[in-house]
């Protein structure tokens, strides 16, 4: 899994964060998704797929490796 | 494969369209039925068109959540314009009817019909009264705005304070009225709520506060609004924001059982195989409050869109929504974001920041245990304490460990 988000598209409503704080972060003062691992674990994978398709703004989501 | 091959799905919204996004991604590849009231090429987003569409840095093509590219791969058989009038269950065949006449018979039916804004009585038929919940209705508010003097927003929840908002980011003047002393008071308390009224005032929004509306004045038009104090404000628009109702109506005498909702298990299952409900128009039981609750928020029809969608295809209760409530709103410019349900009454403390400031953190708790918490302008904060609420955390403890 290799995850991408799309900081142009991104609104800052975090839901991300609230999915999955291990792979995603945000920038307060930029209201700006920060990705913090590019290629979690597949222990992690449920959750990062969870966070992907929680965004509003459809500013997340994978590519193949 | 899902083992329903003829799937109705009454409701083209986030809720429904999410329903069939994740149906598909799935794999399911069988024939799926929308049926949706709007006659719109895609969903939108909803929740912009007291925000940014009524400021007008939006425009409806901004808010639709599907391409028409995207809409054509899912492979719909699309009834768009078209309402659901009534469901039979005779034990030998399921059918919905339209409101055109078409009877469609199916194996599996999910009832995403969603809400509609209430509509108090002492509305009536005048001119330039508004409701807020269709793209058609936000656009015929905007147009009216465009040329209204004195306006007046009826009740202080989150439509109505994010219309206020969003009327006054255009620069024009409005007034908020509502019978609770605080903007947002009855989901976020009298402490939060002073924080919102500061904010409303700092920005130049009038508030009425603690006082209801007695009837709308006008002869054709609306012209004023009287308050039960006696007191008239003048008005040339007026918006009434007072919550959204189920539509449910055309289940009635079905065997589906509704009750403020579709009442739903945690997999969204009703009391009848092979139906089931998501979004505004369902009710679902949430182990999380031992009872059945309605949520019309937009996190609330993605997570139980795709928990149904697992549940189609597995023909059984594989999946079940453990979700607790959350759901975020922005006034002038400013993002607020719950996660949990307390009530007015808990106790709130701050964890950072304090009203009037640029953010902060409130988390709300009663009888011991962490209810919500709120972030205003912190999505940060909210993140770092919502394992509070999920976990029913003790509350002496949170706010001993602050």
């Amino acid at each position: 899994m290799h995850v991408t988000a799309d900081a142009g598209r991104c609104r800052g409503y975090g839901s991300c964060m609230l999915e999955a704080p291990e792979v995603f972060d945000l920038d307060e003062d930029e209201n700006k998704v920060i990705l913090l691992q590019e290629s979690p674990p597949e222990s992690l994978h449920t959750k990062t797929d969870r966070a992907i398709r929680s965004c509003p703004a459809k500013a997340l989501g994978t590519r193949d490796e | 494969m899902s083992r329903f091959e003829r799937i109705v799905v009454v409701g083209g919204s986030l809720a429904g369209m999410n329903v069939i996004q994740e149906l598909r991604r799935l794999g399911n590849s069988g024939g799926i039925t929308l049926i949706g009231e709007e006659k719109v090429r895609s969903p939108y987003d909803r929740t912009e068109l007291s925000k940014k569409l009524l400021t007008g840095s939006s425009d409806p093509d901004d808010l639709y959540l599907l391409t028409e590219e995207e809409i054509d791969e899912l492979d719909l058989d699309l009834r768009l314009g078209r309402r659901a009038t009534s469901l039979s269950l005779d034990p030998s065949r399921h059918t919905v009817t339209l409101d055109d006449g078409t009877v469609l018979e199916f194996d599996a039916l999910v009832v995403a019909t969603g809400s509609r804004a209430r509509r108090p009585a002492f509305m009536g038929h005048l001119a330039g009264v508004h409701v807020l919940r269709t793209l058609p209705d936000a656009l015929a508010l905007r147009t009216e705005l465009n040329s209204a003097r004195d306006v007046v927003v009826v009740g202080a929840g989150f439509i109505g304070a994010e219309v206020a908002a969003s009327v006054r980011t255009r620069g024009q003047s409005v007034t908020l009225v509502d019978p609770q002393p605080t903007p947002l008071g009855t989901v976020l308390g009298a402490i939060v709520g002073s924080h919102f009224a500061d904010l409303h005032t700092s920005h130049g929004t009038d508030l009425e506060l603690g006082v209801g509306v007695q009837e709308l004045m006008g002869d054709g038009r609306v012209n004023g609004v009287r308050l039960t104090d006696g007191r008239i404000l003048p008005a040339d628009l007026v918006v009434v924001g007072v919550g959204g109702a189920p539509v449910t109506e055309w289940l009635d005498g079905s065997g589906v059982e509704v009750d403020n909702g579709v009442l739903c298990d945690d997999g969204g299952h009703t009391n009848v195989p092979g139906i089931y409900a998501v979004g505004d128009a369902a009710r679902w039981y949430s182990d999380y409050f031992g009872a059945q609750v309605r949520s019309e928020h937009w996190n609330n029809a993605t997570l139980q869109a795709t928990v149904v969608a697992e549940n189609l295809i597995a023909g059984t209760k594989r999946s079940t929504l453990s979700a607790v409530p959350s759901f975020w709103s922005d006034q002038f410019r400013k993002r607020t974001q719950m996660v949990g349900c307390p009530l007015p009454t808990d106790q709130v403390r701050f964890m950072s920041g304090a009203p009037g400031e640029e953010r902060f953190v409130a988390l709300y708790g009663r009888d011991d245990r962490v209810t919500g918490v709120v972030s205003f302008n912190s999505p940060r904060g909210l993140s770092k304490y919502q394992h509070l609420v999920t976990a029913r955390a003790s509350w002496s403890e949170a706010i001993g460990s602050a």
